[in-house]
């Protein structure tokens, strides 16, 4: 079996570590003030180089060499570090060696000076994976290990470490790679492997890493070994299902006509000749940004053809910024769910009939099951009540109700205006807030022991449940207070509460909850009375 | 059959020895990610000339899952009891929840240690990886980075998005794309000797996954469901409202198929879509052509077109524990009317 060409070409010197220019400085600075830290965490997404850096460093620091260019990789050490026969090079896999009893054992073995080095380093990978007991019983080592240790610990996942982990360590966050450096590595892995690979080819792979240089170079070796030494961009576009730039362009100027049929056409052909749904929509994403970014002013940001820059300036005339947006959004989300989509095309093809077609009017469908009936039709009045809702007069701008949070649930309200029970009821939340602010006792046993029923000359009647809280109600009479004076407040006049025993209100309640009755009343229809249990 | 560039590559890979330790197939299910896998199984141990032979014993053994040295690992039950419980049984349908865990990752490596007891390598093939347990996953990388001489690894995972990024990039990844229609259709006549009107149907139903295709096509199930998903749905657009009230809940009691009930419903609307725009020769309810037309006349683009959103949301609102019976309650409440 050949070796991975990521293995083959790990970097073996600070400088052949490609990006991550702040690190690799600070480390040699470190190394050579010597002032070399007892403990590091590399964090960073996969595929940037954590590991990497820490071989590397492992090296730095037990390099014999004389010469300011640690690491050598001449030396005798530097060579059994390459060889992986260095046994003061511990490597520990912290996904597989999860425990406290790991961590002990290590601790066991810290103090046992190097073997044949300066320095014993512990390079500690995945070590999110830890269990909060293993971490802590590493704490103590971490804070003041033996003058002859260094700890390196490496992680994709940085929010997964204590706080006292990471307030002990010297902290270095590696970053995504950029397109420019991983095209030049990949150029320069190219050549000494003594491959031709088309530009077009090496830009699509360092694309389609995304930032992560072993992706890439995995790419790259997967292409070597099933293409041969010529690399084109056809087999990249082959073995990725991407399809071409100019599929692309033309599903995207069909979305600019509005032309489902043709464009759906594309959609299948593409399919039906390999490229893979997924990509596909990433590539649509890709390219509309492309226009958004042209048309906001900003298009020479990307790296294209001057071909290609016309005619996308040209598209980007035929959306506008609204349509484009919207368009990114559909598509977006068909990639996403196309993930876990049993069906390997729909979400595509929905996205595309979405983007050509006008959005519809918003007029309520789709929108999530609600767990309260809709606003529009409050529970019906009892018998022998005021005038319904649509005899209110407007709201007044001038209310000068001071400041609770909440919102008046229908308007505000007007010293002016005759009080009725719906009134009451829409702005009860109101009260309740303010009986808040002065007793919570109140509040709370109001809240779910009672509810307004009705306005009898002017005094609003609240309706009990059980017998025993309105009883208990009656009993304090600090209560009835508070609420009145908030009442007072709310309504803009003086308001006189009365307690009634009102058993059905609980019931109706109940029947309004069931979402059979919810949905009727939805469309209209109103409770009269309730029969049976 | 089909995947023609995937198995040109692998076969090159063999032919050149230049392989890779590790490989993760992805895809939708039935695309044939694990026939594939086998498939590069048998090219590794094969005894004959021209990899895989498919008649040397190896490649018979491996063919029947009896392969000593090649190993199929899958996820159990939620609950499973390693110590106590018989071995899980297959799988009921594709939505059934299942997990790889960390016990099985460590049984598995314990066997890598031991060299292959018969064939040239010992090969895992790890299916559905992206059920696997967070620890599991993690406590499988450095393996999968390094793994033991003699090991070969192959994943499979329906979109390498969905397992973690440091186990997709350990791996030579090939996404598995969807075949054309005709060529399923041809190879439902051809192979499995199915009704021309039969294979047209089922090779747009199953839009270019030859495995659903085949298991369709040998066990009337799925399409019996498809058939009784639409015909709920037919019903429905006819009824009125308290009927489709009643319906909801009784469509809600069976919470396992609504998944497939509503990727069967959105896949309608679509085809109503399109008729309505132009386009009847892409439909994939190619059975139920009339039913599609008088929809396409007697609704608006613009009904179909937010139905096929509702549908959505609420398929949307079903991964995110909505009670079903609301959510389905207002789906179909929303559905154009007579």
């Amino acid at each position: 079996m050949s070796q991975a060409l990521y293995l083959k070409y790990r970097p073996r010197t600070f400088d052949d570590i490609e990006g991550q220019e702040h690190i690799r400085t600070t480390l040699k600075n470190a190394l050579a003030l010597n002032r070399i830290a007892h403990a590091y965490l590399f964090t960073g997404p996969r595929g940037t180089g954590k590991t990497t850096t820490a071989r590397v460093l492992a090296k730095a620091v037990n390099c014999l060499s004389d010469g300011a260019d640690k690491p050598c990789n001449a030396c005798a050490v530097c060579q059994a570090i390459n060889a992986e026969r260095m046994l003061d090079l511990i490597e520990i896999d912290a996904a597989s060696n999860r425990s406290i009893d790991d961590i002990r054992a290590l601790r066991d073995k810290v103090d046992f000076r190097p073997g044949e080095s300066t320095y014993k380093v512990y390079i500690i990978d995945e070590v999110h994976m830890l269990t909060p007991e293993a971490f802590n019983a590493l704490l103590k080592t971490l804070e003041e290990p033996p003058p002859h240790v260094i700890f390196v610990l490496a992680t994709t996942d940085p929010q997964k470490i204590p706080a006292t982990v990471i307030s002990r360590v010297q902290r270095f966050d590696f970053r995504r790679l950029t397109l420019p450096e991983i095209t030049s590595r990949l150029t320069e892995i190219a050549a000494k492997e003594n491959l031709k690979v088309e530009p077009a080819a090496v830009e699509l792979i360092a694309r389609q890493a995304t930032g992560a240089m072993r992706d890439a170079i995995s790419l790259l070796d997967q292409l070597t070994a099933y293409g041969g030494d010529e690399i084109t961009l056809a087999q990249v576009q082959g073995l990725l299902g991407a399809a071409s730039n100019q599929i692309v362009g033309e599903l995207v100027a069909r979305l600019a006509e509005r032309n489902i049929a043709q464009g759906l056409a594309l959609i299948a052909s593409a399919v039906d000749s390999g490229a893979d749904p997924r990509q596909l929509a990433r590539e649509i994403v890709e390219y509309l940004r492309g226009l958004l970014l042209i048309k906001s002013g900003s298009g020479d940001a990307l790296t294209r053809t001057a071909e290609a820059q016309t005619e996308m300036t040209q598209r980007a005339g035929q959306f506008s910024a609204d349509q484009l947006v919207r368009a990114i959004r559909l598509f977006n989300q068909a990639a996403f769910e196309l993930r876990a989509s049993a069906h390997p095309t729909l979400p595509l093809e929905i996205a595309l009939v979405e983007a050509t077609l006008e959005p519809p009017a918003p007029s309520g469908v789709s929108s999530a099951p609600r767990t309260a009936p809709p606003p529009a039709s409050p529970p019906p009045a009892p018998r022998g009540s005021p005038p319904p809702k649509s005899a209110m007069p407007p709201p007044a701008k001038s209310a000068p109700v001071a400041a609770p949070k909440e919102n008046f649930a229908s308007g505000s309200v007007n010293a002016a205006m005759p009080i009725t029970v719906e009134i009451v009821q829409s702005n009860w939340a109101n009260v309740l807030a303010r009986v808040k602010q002065s007793n919570r006792n109140a509040e709370a046993f109001l809240r779910s022991a009672a509810e307004p029923i009705k306005v009898e000359d002017g005094v609003i009647v609240l309706g009990f449940q059980y017998q025993v809280h309105a009883e208990r109600f009656e009993k304090e009479p600090k209560w009835k207070e508070v609420v009145e004076r908030a009442l007072d407040q709310v309504f803009q006049r003086k308001c006189r509460v009365k307690c009634v025993l009102a058993p059905e209100r609980a019931k109706r309640k109940a029947v309004e909850q069931d979402p059979l009755i919810r949905a009727a009343m939805s469309q209209g229809a109103q409770i009269t009375g309730i029969h049976g249990a | 059959m089909g995947h023609e560039w995937a198995i040109r590559a692998l076969a090159r890979s063999v032919a050149t020895d230049r392989v890779a330790h590790a490989y993760l197939f992805t895809g939708p299910h039935g695309i044939g990610k694990t026939t594939l896998a086998r498939k590069l199984a048998q090219a590794w141990q094969c005894a004959g000339d021209n990899r895989p032979c498919g008649a040397c014993p190896p490649c018979q053994k491996i063919a029947r899952d009896r392969h000593p040295d090649v190993q199929i690992i899958e996820g159990v039950p939620p609950r499973y009891d390693f110590d106590k419980d018989p071995p899980p049984p297959p799988r009921a349908n594709d939505w059934e929840r299942r997990a790889l865990r960390i016990r099985q990752i460590r049984d598995l490596e314990r066997g890598l240690a031991r060299a292959p007891f018969e064939g040239r390598w010992k090969i895992v093939i790890l299916r559905r990886f992206e059920e696997s347990e967070e620890e599991a996953a993690n406590a499988f990388l450095k393996t999968l980075e390094e793994p033991p001489r003699h090991t070969r690894l192959i994943l499979t995972a329906r979109d390498a998005s969905l397992l973690l990024p440091t186990i997709a990039s350990r791996c030579q990844v090939f996404a598995l794309r969807p075949l054309a229609p005709a060529q399923i259709e041809r190879a439902l006549i051809e192979k499995y000797n199915a009704a021309p009107e039969h294979a047209r149907l089922l090779a747009r139903l199953s839009a270019g996954r030859l495995g659903w295709a085949v298991r369709a096509h040998e066990n009337r199930a799925r399409l019996d469901a498809r058939n009784r998903y639409l015909d709920e749905l037919n019903v429905a657009l006819s009824e009125g409202r308290a009927e489709r009230l009643l319906r909801a809940e009784s469509l809600a009691k069976k919470s396992d198929d609504l998944p497939e009930l509503l990727e069967t419903w959105l896949g309608w609307w679509r085809d109503v879509l399109l008729i309505q725009n132009g386009d009847g020769s892409r439909t994939t309810n190619v059975d139920r052509e009339d039913a599609l037309r008088d929809q396409a006349h007697r609704f608006t683009t613009e009904q179909a077109q937010t139905t096929l959103q509702a549908v959505r949301a609420t398929a949307r609102y079903l991964t995110q524990n909505v009670n079903a019976r609301l959510a389905l309650e207002v789906l179909l409440l929303n559905l154009p009317g007579k």
